[in-house]
């Protein structure tokens, strides 16, 4: 029985790695908070105040938003999504503003500024840096880099399906012609199902270079809803693909 | 206690061993089954799609695959095509969507004519003993005696093509096009597309055969299927994109695939709509719910098909997508007038005329309603085509509209005609004109200098109490955001209206709002205006003509100026207490804009309840230089707006900024750049001359991966310290919210770059973030230009769950298990 304790602490260690399927392995380190420590930049910045040079006037700021959502808000207004409706599987969910940060592999390595190699053309490599979207907690994430209702382009909302919340737990019983409403600041838009996936997930490679094609920008108006699939293991990804019911002139 | 141990390990090792099986043993077990359906596609051929900016030229294609050569159609929706080996095709999608500049890839899918061929009862039978019945069921004749449609109306029928010797079609067709065998006879082989182009067109009153819908529109044959009544993707797609560009007012697509959405028909078809044709597709003839592609699409009329009966016929294609009805069973047409098209061959379909049935014919009956109302300048957009057909379809579903079955109904062809589309905004047309703003508190190269003008009784623009506007001639014309302007409307509320006065004008808003961005959707109306301080601004106490609102032309020709000045106005929260003085200046010639602000004091003064800024275009498009923001303007500044031509050269000056700096250093402020100068890196006499100069556009960022957000700065020292700068100085930047949302809503994703000149490759700075200050900083390797981006998006999908849920209390008695399982191991040491 003593023996076989090793084998418990390999099993429990492979345990931990078995995060991969629908979530990424660096998912757990990308929402490390960091103590705010003083940088040399900011030592520099309290020196450098009391002989100010005799500048070109910089006009009083008003601070920026703190959060994403009031952030898309103050630029967007009232077109930003608010609430998402899908009668058919009984959501009814608040849509937050989701954007994406450049997760630090090392949380050992996150003293002084980021050290990333220079751009020597070809494929930009973020040493370290490979960015993740942000997580939109019991809440349905809008990417703020895609369209909003009205807009021509791609509409992305993704929400979790058992960890943080199971918001989008039962996405994947969406069925061809279902409805999804979107409320935002100004009006209710409608949208009908017309394409349930559910894509097995084999690699994260996969997930970057095949499934990712889905959130990719479009040019016609479309909706696209992301989740996991089944909500057990989550094994495969669920990407559901709506239209506008109809064109406005 | 001994047994509560051994059971925590035996826990221990069952939890730990679900975890790692599981997934994979769910994965055997369901998958495969929840494979999406896949539509028939042609082997070895797969259609790319490229992002913005990227060619077919610049793919670095993986061996074993070619580009196919491929039209105008494909490269206009940025889209290739290309040969894989046969049966590779998922293994070459995969490696194609790896690629840099790729969008998406999907399978040269086969559409196929929407008959219902797989019924020989229903198939074609000979002459019909029922007649031709349809145009009678949705009011054809009624509808004749208001038009039979105009021969400046061209209908493309994207189809098998079309017998062009039919008598039937004797003087209605242009020229076509076969994208099938890539020449210019569309000559029909499958039959399809005469029986089609028969419904739509057929020539009446001829006293011989069948009377089409529409007795004078043109036909464009355009044929995409092929002998077997088949078509590949990108052949429709091309097919799409020839019909608009030859004109097409209505298009015809008696066709479709299920099961698949394709991003090449999406956009093929959008951009059809875009160019003004009205779409109308076949739903399906599977009688379930599901409508096919592209009739499911929201900018194409999904038509079902009915009896003679106008009941829904039972095989008709059902959903919420379903749009409207037409006859489908049994339809009498024209057919090829020879003895070897494929129907013939398949079902002995009689030549010359024949009876089909399917969507395929009911989607023909409405597109040839749609080519009368498109003879009716009323109808002159495929929006206002779709409303007067869905909104005077009879409904002969469940009582309501729309419903899954039928939708809004069967098509009234006279109702149609007589419905009066409701007023639509305009289009938004594309800015001729963009424009810059370069304020003088940043840059040295705008001045402020308060242009004076006479207050006297000829300047004085009688506004008398709040929120009142008078309309002035400016005396010559300004070209504002691409409209000539001959007269300004003057709201005491701090702005400058060009739309005019009355009812639906801008006047009298006394709450300002944001300006749209770059062609947003219609939010606020069609506005244009130009606002140097757009507030609930209160009048003062008028003392002879010393405060109030004034205007007046100055200068002389060509070289005029329109001045108003806004003098000691109060704001409505606060009357008593705010004093603001300010002027906007239209320039004649360089169509320019000055905003200039005088004494300002008081609650309010400082911008934070003000709009500043333009709007134009139709109210699509606007710069906004502040909206509530606090110290937007204040006492002394000037804002120029400079007018740009999109892609002509750049006419708007770089902003610029001198300033010297000697050993002891420090800051200086350009706003958004600074510069922080190390103690002891410059000599002491003579001064260092530091210059900045900011722009929005640099030419050399065709390095892939690089998401620049269009903030550049040129930073000079003269005399030049040599590198390696020691101490560095270090370059900063304040973004803002839009800079925000381009990096995801972090301002860890910013990072400032310098451009190698030797190289001509900007080199990424280490970057840090300093959030208090709402800047980015970077040391500087050597002076040169520098520029903001971002981190581009992540290239995976989200994190939406995890394989196994281990948040929350199962990982806590997980955890509990595993420290109580290791409790032995401590105790023996």
């Amino acid at each position: 029985m003593k023996a076989l304790s090793p084998f418990f602490t390999l099993l429990i260690a492979l345990a931990a790695l078995n995060l991969s399927g629908c979530r990424p392995a660096s998912e757990g380190l990308a929402q490390t908070a960091l103590p705010d420590l003083p940088t040399p930049q900011a030592r520099l910045d309290r020196q450098t105040t009391a002989t100010a040079l005799p500048s070109v006037a910089e006009p009083a700021r008003t601070p920026l938003p703190a959060g994403k959502a009031e952030l898309a808000r103050s630029v967007y207004g009232g077109r930003v999504i608010e609430w998402v409706r899908i009668p058919k599987i009984a959501v009814f969910a608040p849509v937050t503003a989701v954007g994406w940060e450049a997760a630090t592999l090392s949380p050992f390595d996150t003293l002084g500024p980021r050290s990333v190699p220079p751009l020597f053309g070809g494929k930009a490599k973020f040493a370290g840096t490979a960015p993740v979207w942000d997580s939109p907690h019991a809440q349905v994430g809008w990417a703020l880099s895609s369209a909003l209702p009205g807009d021509e382009g791609n509409i992305v909302l993704y929400g979790h399906n058992n960890i943080d919340s199971s918001v989008f737990r039962n996405l994947s019983d969406l069925k061809f012609g279902d409805e999804v409403r979107l409320q935002t600041g100004e009006r209710e838009w409608l949208y009908y199902v017309t394409e349930v996936n559910i894509l097995p997930v084999q690699s994260e490679e996969e997930d970057r270079e095949v499934y990712a094609e889905y959130m990719s920008p479009t040019r016609a108006p479309r909706l696209t809803l992301i989740s996991c699939w089944p909500p057990t293991n989550n094994t495969h990804r669920v990407i559901v693909v709506a239209y506008p019911a109809e064109m406005l002139p | 206690m001994r047994l509560f141990l051994k059971w925590c390990r035996v826990l221990w090792a069952a939890a730990a061993l679900a975890l790692i099986l599981s997934p994979a043993a769910v994965a055997r077990a369901e998958g495969g089954t929840y494979a999406p359906r896949q539509a028939a596609s042609v082997a070895g051929e797969l259609i790319v799609g490229l992002k913005e900016g990227i060619t077919a030229a610049d793919l670095a294609l993986p061996a074993e695959t070619e580009l196919l050569p491929s039209g105008p159609g494909m490269a206009e929706l940025n889209a290739a095509l290309v040969r894989t080996p046969r049966g590779r095709e998922a293994e070459f999608r995969a490696r194609l969507l790896a690629l840099e500049g790729v969008q998406f890839v999907e399978p040269n899918y086969r559409l196929r004519a929407l008959v219902i061929p797989s019924d020989p009862l229903w198939g074609p039978s000979g002459y019909s003993a029922a007649g031709q019945w349809g145009p009678a069921r949705i009011n054809a004749p009624n509808a004749w005696n208001t038009t039979t449609g105009s021969n400046s109306v061209i209908v493309a029928v994207v189809d098998s093509g079309v017998d062009a010797s039919h008598p039937e079609f004797a003087g209605r067709l242009l020229p076509g096009h076969d994208f099938v065998e890539k020449d210019d006879v569309p000559q029909d082989l499958c039959g399809h597309g005469t029986h089609v182009t028969g419904i739509i067109a057929a020539n009446a009153n001829n006293g011989q055969g069948v009377a089409g819908m529409d007795w004078n529109a043109r036909i464009l044959p355009v044929r995409a299927l092929g002998a077997d009544c088949y078509g590949n993707l990108d052949d429709i797609a091309e097919a799409l994109i020839w019909s608009v560009d030859q004109g097409a007012r209505v298009i015809n697509l008696s066709l479709g695939l299920f099961g698949s959405t394709s991003r090449l028909l999406e956009y093929a078809t959008y951009y059809a709509y875009q160019h003004g044709a009205a779409i109308f597709a076949a739903a399906g003839n599977d009688g379930l719910l599901g409508v096919y592609y592209p009739a499911a699409y929201p900018w194409v009329m999904a038509v079902g098909f009915t009896n003679s009966s106008d009941q829904r016929a039972p095989l008709s294609s059902y959903g919420p997508q379903l749009d409207l009805m037409a006859p489908g069973l049994d339809i009498l047409s024209t057919t090829p007038q020879n003895d070897s098209f494929y129907y013939r061959a398949l079902y002995g379909a009689s030549s010359a005329y024949g009876v089909l049935s399917g969507s395929s014919m009911s989607a023909a009956f409405a597109s040839g309603a749609a080519a009368l109302l498109a003879s009716q300048p009323q109808f002159n957009t495929p929006a206002k085509i779709y409303e007067a057909l869905t909104a005077t379809a009879l409904d002969i579903g469940p009582p309501g509209q729309p419903d899954n079955e039928t939708g809004y109904g069967l098509i009234q062809a006279d109702g149609a005609l007589a419905h009066a589309p409701s007023p639509s905004p305009p289009a938004p047309p594309a800015p001729g004109v963009e424009y810059e703003f370069l304020s003088s508190t940043r840059c040295q190269n705008i001045v402020y200098q308060w242009d004076t003008i006479p207050h006297d009784a000829t300047t004085f623009v009688p506004l008398f109490g709040n929120n009142a506007s008078v309309s002035r001639n400016l005396g010559f014309t300004f070209n504002f955001g691409g409209s000539a302007i001959t007269q300004a409307v003057i709201s005491t509320n701090g702005y400058l209206a060009f739309d005019g006065v009355g009812e639906g004008a801008f006047n009298n808003q006394a709450t300002n709002f944001l300006i749209p961005v770059a062609n947003a959707g219609n939010v606020y109306g069609s506005d244009a205006f130009a606002a140097p301080f757009w507030d609930a601004l209160q009048m003062p106490a008028l003392s002879g003509f010393t405060r109030g609102v004034f205007a007046a032309t100055l200068g002389s020709a060509p070289n005029r100026r329109f001045v108003v000045e806004w003098n000691q106005m109060g704001v409505q929260s606060a009357p008593s207490s705010a004093s603001l003085t300010f002027q906007a200046i239209l320039f004649e010639g360089s169509n320019q804009l000055l905003f200039q602000y005088g004494p300002m004091s008081g609650p309010g003064s400082d911008g934070s309840s003000a709009t500043v800024g333009l709007e134009y275009n139709g109210g699509y498009t606007g710069l906004q230089v502040a909206y509530n923001e606090l110290g937007a303007v204040r006492s002394g500044q000037a804002i120029r707006f400079f007018p740009q031509t999109p892609g002509a050269p750049r006419t708007v000056p770089n902003c610029q900024a001198t300033t010297t700096a000697a050993s002891a250093g420090g800051t200086v402020t350009f706003h958004p750049f600074c510069l922080e100068i190390p103690a002891g890196l410059l000599p002491a006499a003579p001064p260092t001359t530091v210059r900045i100069s900011s722009f929005a556009a640099f030419p050399p960022t065709a390095q892939q991966g690089l998401a620049p957000l269009g903030r550049f700065a040129e930073i000079t020292l003269d005399p030049t310290p040599r590198p390696p700068l020691s101490p560095a100085p270090q370059v900063c930047y304040y973004y803002d919210a839009q800079d925000l949302l381009a990096a995801g809503g972090s301002p860890g994703n910013l990072y400032l770059a310098v451009f190698d000149s030797q190289t001509r490759l900007w080199e990424q700075l280490p970057t840090s973030v300093d959030a208090a200050n709402g800047r980015i900083t970077a040391p500087v390797p050597h002076f040169s230009i520098f520029g903001v981006f971002t981190t581009p998006p992540p290239a995976s999908l989200p994190v939406t769950g995890a394989s196994a849920p281990t948040a929350g209390w199962p990982a806590l008695i997980l955890l509990v298990v595993i420290l109580v399982g290791a409790m032995p191991l401590a105790r023996r040491r």
